[in-house]
């Protein structure tokens, strides 16, 4: 995991009693890191009676990864929306590089955003598309050119330059997506869901491209529910819920804090026991034990004498412990334990 | 050409429609068609008169498909390519881009009828040698083809501005030249500001292929507020593609969209004997069915400003309600309404002009007239004398004055219908999703049951049908019986409606005061007041 460069610093926490969440990153001064490229102000977005964004702030400097991860309809996809502009603010202000982004067209420039389905014109080729981006974005025609035979080739669709997009697979769509999104050469860049339809081998790719991003200095912002690979590029994680943002920390914080001192563990039987959740439901310190046939999960004390004597315990109990481990802290632990419920 | 190459939009809607192959192949095509099914029937015709036939028929037929194709065909290309890019969500994607929004819908307008502008040319060219054969000038046939290029771009910004609202709209074009065709342009006599609007395109105009550098007064204006409407309507749609929440026309650009219609439907009617078409032959109209069609037009149009001034007083409420200290925005309704009525009531003074009163006789043209018994017509066969000036028609002509008009009459009517559409939509806009179909669908049963209740009544009865008995009820019959010498009933039928209008009124102050206590009143009202509300009120 990347040692982030950022100390956070919250008002409002999940226990707040506060419905509001005001968070700020405010980047180490002697860490050197870029300036302030996107500032979110007591954003809040609302669909009639609805509020999908609620009072959310935050700033990222360059090199800042901004993972936001949070149950359906939890308001990230409008939260990013609401920041490039496309979705209107019911109040606050969003400002790129300083500049509030409904007064300058100009600063449009700066921003990049793929959603989860990137919509393309399919009738054109993959390069006739990329061209028409180079056009918008007022690029000069050989400027263009090379832009898309860079980025085609960074997301590997070099190949399929003068195919019609209408016969590019969804990972393919996908990856073309995000080449559109960096054309421009944004330095603020939104991804909606980006993984989605890739394949595994995309997928490492991928991740490859978004720590290059954030290495060259650009603020990110990427939505995904694929927690393990979050932890591997993004710096920070927001966590949203109900529109508001209840958490936003360093990867390394929010995996840990939500740990506290509690460890899960894994157990893996021999052979199937009957009873056996009644039987460790009974031990001290023992809970949350949910066993599925010869596997076992079961929250106890964290370290490493705490486990020692948890294993202690369940050989006493003459189980077949055939294997033991302590879940190690992670963002999908911290997220299944921050009591967010799916919204129906 | 430099456009196509620096719009991206443009560039990118050339490409989808297969580029530069595309185009060349198909114009040549189509330039060999023409050609073709022009010279065969020339080449087999051996007398010079049916030579003659076939170069005047040619002519005729290239310039109805001029219209077909420009005013069809190219406003369901511009059309179809913005409703496709909203349906899509590429106008998102087009609106990240540093392209100004008046930029981008020239650029969707400039791309999508391009294929189609290319067609044109072509007619045009072949057009031209048409009158160069016959030996007709060329200047008229530019001039024709000038006023309809002019006409179809009028008509594609308002499709273009109408495409990120309704998905219906190139049915209501359909609809529309549909109903001019069948109704044998009775629908112009309905709505005159529509036939001041389309007066290049019939009468004595660009299918006579005899207009000559002089413009008629009624070319002039029509023109003239084609333009306008471009201007509104390239704002309007330019508004809607940086932001699909924002209503199009606000209400200063609604009022003046209205302020443009209302002195259309006036000229229309003033100087309805010029701009008449040629369809309509001889048959006479009674001018209270051109002012009273005219008002009900301008009272739909007027519906624009009103629902611009609605969905922000809603929204301004509403955040009040919330807690936002936002000022109440007192006064601009009653501005807008005032606004509104001055213009609705405009085309009430066309009437002065006394030849719409008492419609002059048409007069063959052999007719001996002097010049002081003449209007100024083009080249039509057939001219009219005013009935003051000659002898032979010893009638009254003092216009408005010499009928027993009562103003006050069609100003109450007026006022009430404003007053009912805006508490209509206050009422409504938040409580439903398609409030728009709802609140035409009353205007439509409160307008028009009451007279068909009258042509029933007459005609259980055996009577000639009138309007006044149930048809006073009705803003319609009401304000045609203000036109003449009212019946007595008319005062209690506009007190009926305006009864109505208190009791919606009242209605709308409880469910107001239910709001302001907290009551649940909203059912999901939208934030898009564009795709929620629908075409056309909210455009």
């Amino acid at each position: 995991m990347r040692a982030p460069n950022a100390v956070l610093r919250t008002n409002d926490t999940l226990a707040s009693p506060k419905p509001i969440a005001t968070l700020f990153i405010l980047m180490n001064p002697d860490s050197g890191a870029g300036q302030v490229l996107l500032s979110i102000e007591s954003a809040s977005v609302t669909f009639g009676p609805l509020r999908a964004v609620r009072d959310v702030s935050l700033n990222l400097r360059g090199g800042n990864l901004l993972g936001l991860i949070g149950p359906n309809g939890a308001g990230k996809t409008t939260l990013m929306r609401a920041a490039v502009g496309l979705q209107p603010l019911r109040s606050g202000v969003v400002r790129i590089l300083d500049m509030p982004l409904d007064r300058d067209r100009d600063v449009l420039r700066h921003i990049g955003f793929t959603p989860d389905t990137p919509p393309m014109y399919d009738d054109l080729t993959v390069r006739q598309f990329l061209q028409f981006i180079g056009m918008g974005y007022g690029l000069s025609a050989s400027e263009t050119g090379e832009r898309i035979d860079f980025w085609l080739e960074k997301v590997w669709l070099t190949e399929k330059a003068n195919q019609r997009i209408k016969q590019l697979s969804r990972g393919m769509r996908q990856r073309l997506g995000i080449a559109r999104t960096l054309l421009p050469n944004p330095s603020v860049i939104l991804l909606d869901e980006p993984a989605a339809g890739l394949d595994p081998a995309g997928r490492a790719q991928f991740r490859l491209l978004l720590a290059n991003l954030r290495d060259q200095g650009k603020a990110l912002i990427v939505s995904s529910h694929i927690l393990s690979d979050m932890d591997e590029y993004c710096t920070h994680i927001g966590i949203m819920s109900a529109g508001q943002m209840i958490r936003l920390d360093t990867v390394a914080e929010v995996a840990q804090s939500a740990h506290g001192d509690r460890c899960r563990y894994t157990v893996v039987m021999a052979h199937p026991v009957a009873q056996l959740e009644a039987m460790l439901g009974r031990l001290p310190k023992v809970s949350n034990v949910q066993a599925d046939g010869e596997r076992l999960m079961l929250e106890y004390e964290i370290g490493r004498e705490a486990a020692a004597s948890l294993l202690a315990e369940l050989m006493k109990l003459g189980l077949p412990v055939a294997s033991f481990t302590a879940n190690a802290a992670n963002l999908e632990e911290a997220y299944l334990r921050s009591q967010i419920r799916q919204v129906d | 050409m430099a456009f196509y190459l620096d719009n991206a939009i443009s560039w990118a809607q050339f490409r989808l429609r297969g580029g530069w192959r595309s185009l060349l192949i198909l114009a040549a095509c189509y330039a060999a068609a023409a050609v073709f099914f022009i010279s065969l029937p020339y080449e087999l015709e051996d007398l010079q008169r049916g030579r003659n036939y076939v170069l005047e028929a040619s002519s005729t037929l290239t310039l109805i498909s001029q219209v077909v194709m420009l005013l069809l065909l190219g406003g369901m290309a511009v059309t179809g390519a913005l409703r496709r890019d909203v349906a899509n969500r590429l106008i998102e994607s087009h609106r990240l881009m540093p392209l100004s929004p008046v930029q981008a819908i020239v650029g969707y307008i400039a791309g999508a009828g391009l294929q189609i502008l290319t067609l044109c040319l072509v007619n045009l060219l072949v057009g031209a040698v048409l009158f160069r054969m016959r030996g007709i000038p060329v200047q008229a046939w530019l001039i024709s083809n000038g006023l309809l290029f002019g006409f179809s771009m009028a008509i594609w910004t308002v499709m273009a501005m109408a495409a990120f609202v309704s998905r219906a709209i190139f049915g209501l074009l359909l609809a529309l030249f549909i109903s001019i065709m069948f109704s044998g342009g009775f629908i112009f006599v309905v709505v005159p500001g529509l036939l001041a609007f389309c007066s290049p395109m019939h009468g004595q105009t660009i299918f006579d292929l005899t207009m000559r550098s002089t413009l008629s007064s009624g070319t002039v204006v029509a023109l003239g507020a084609q333009l306008l409407l471009c201007v509104l309507c390239i704002r309007g749609a330019a508004r809607k593609y940086a932001d699909a929440n924002a209503l199009s026309l606000t209400i200063g650009p609604a009022l003046a969209a209205l302020g443009i219609w209302a002195g259309l439907s006036w000229f229309g009617i003033y100087d309805f004997q010029n701009l008449r078409p040629r369809m309509l032959g001889y048959v006479h109209f009674d001018w209270r069915l051109l002012v009273v069609g005219a008002i009900a037009s301008c009272l739909l149009v007027a519906i624009l400003p009103l629902a611009a001034a609605a969905w922000s007083d809603i929204l301004r409420r509403q955040r009040r309600l919330e807690g936002d200290k936002i000022p109440s925005g007192s006064g601009r309704v009653e501005l807008c309404l005032c606004v509104a009525m001055l213009f609705v009531l405009t085309p009430l003074t066309s009437s002065v002009n006394s030849a719409i009163v008492h419609p002059p006789r048409f007069a063959p043209v052999q007719m001996n007239l002097t010049a002081g018994q003449r209007l100024a017509t083009t080249r039509g066969q057939y001219r009219y004398v005013l009935p003051a000036r000659s002898p032979s028609y010893p009638l009254p002509v003092i216009g408005i004055r010499s009928v027993r008009v009562v103003p006050q009459m069609v100003a109450a009517v007026c006022a009430i219908f404003l007053l009912q559409t805006y508490l209509l939509m206050r009422l409504l806009y938040p409580a439903i999703r398609r409030a728009n179909a709802l609140i035409l669908f009353i205007i439509a049963v409160l307008w028009f049951v009451p007279l068909f209740a009258d042509v029933i009544y007459y005609g259980i009865r055996n009577q000639d049908p009138q309007l006044d008995a149930f048809a006073l009820y009705s803003p319609l019959g009401a304000m045609a019986q203000a036109l003449s010498n009212p019946v007595p009933g008319t005062w209690p039928g506009i007190a009926a409606q305006g009864t109505l209008c208190l009791f919606l009124a009242a209605l709308f102050f409880i469910v107001e005061f239910r709001r302001a206590r907290g009551f649940p009143t909203s059912v999901g009202m939208s934030s898009d007041p564009g795709s929620s509300l629908g075409f056309p009120l909210n455009l």
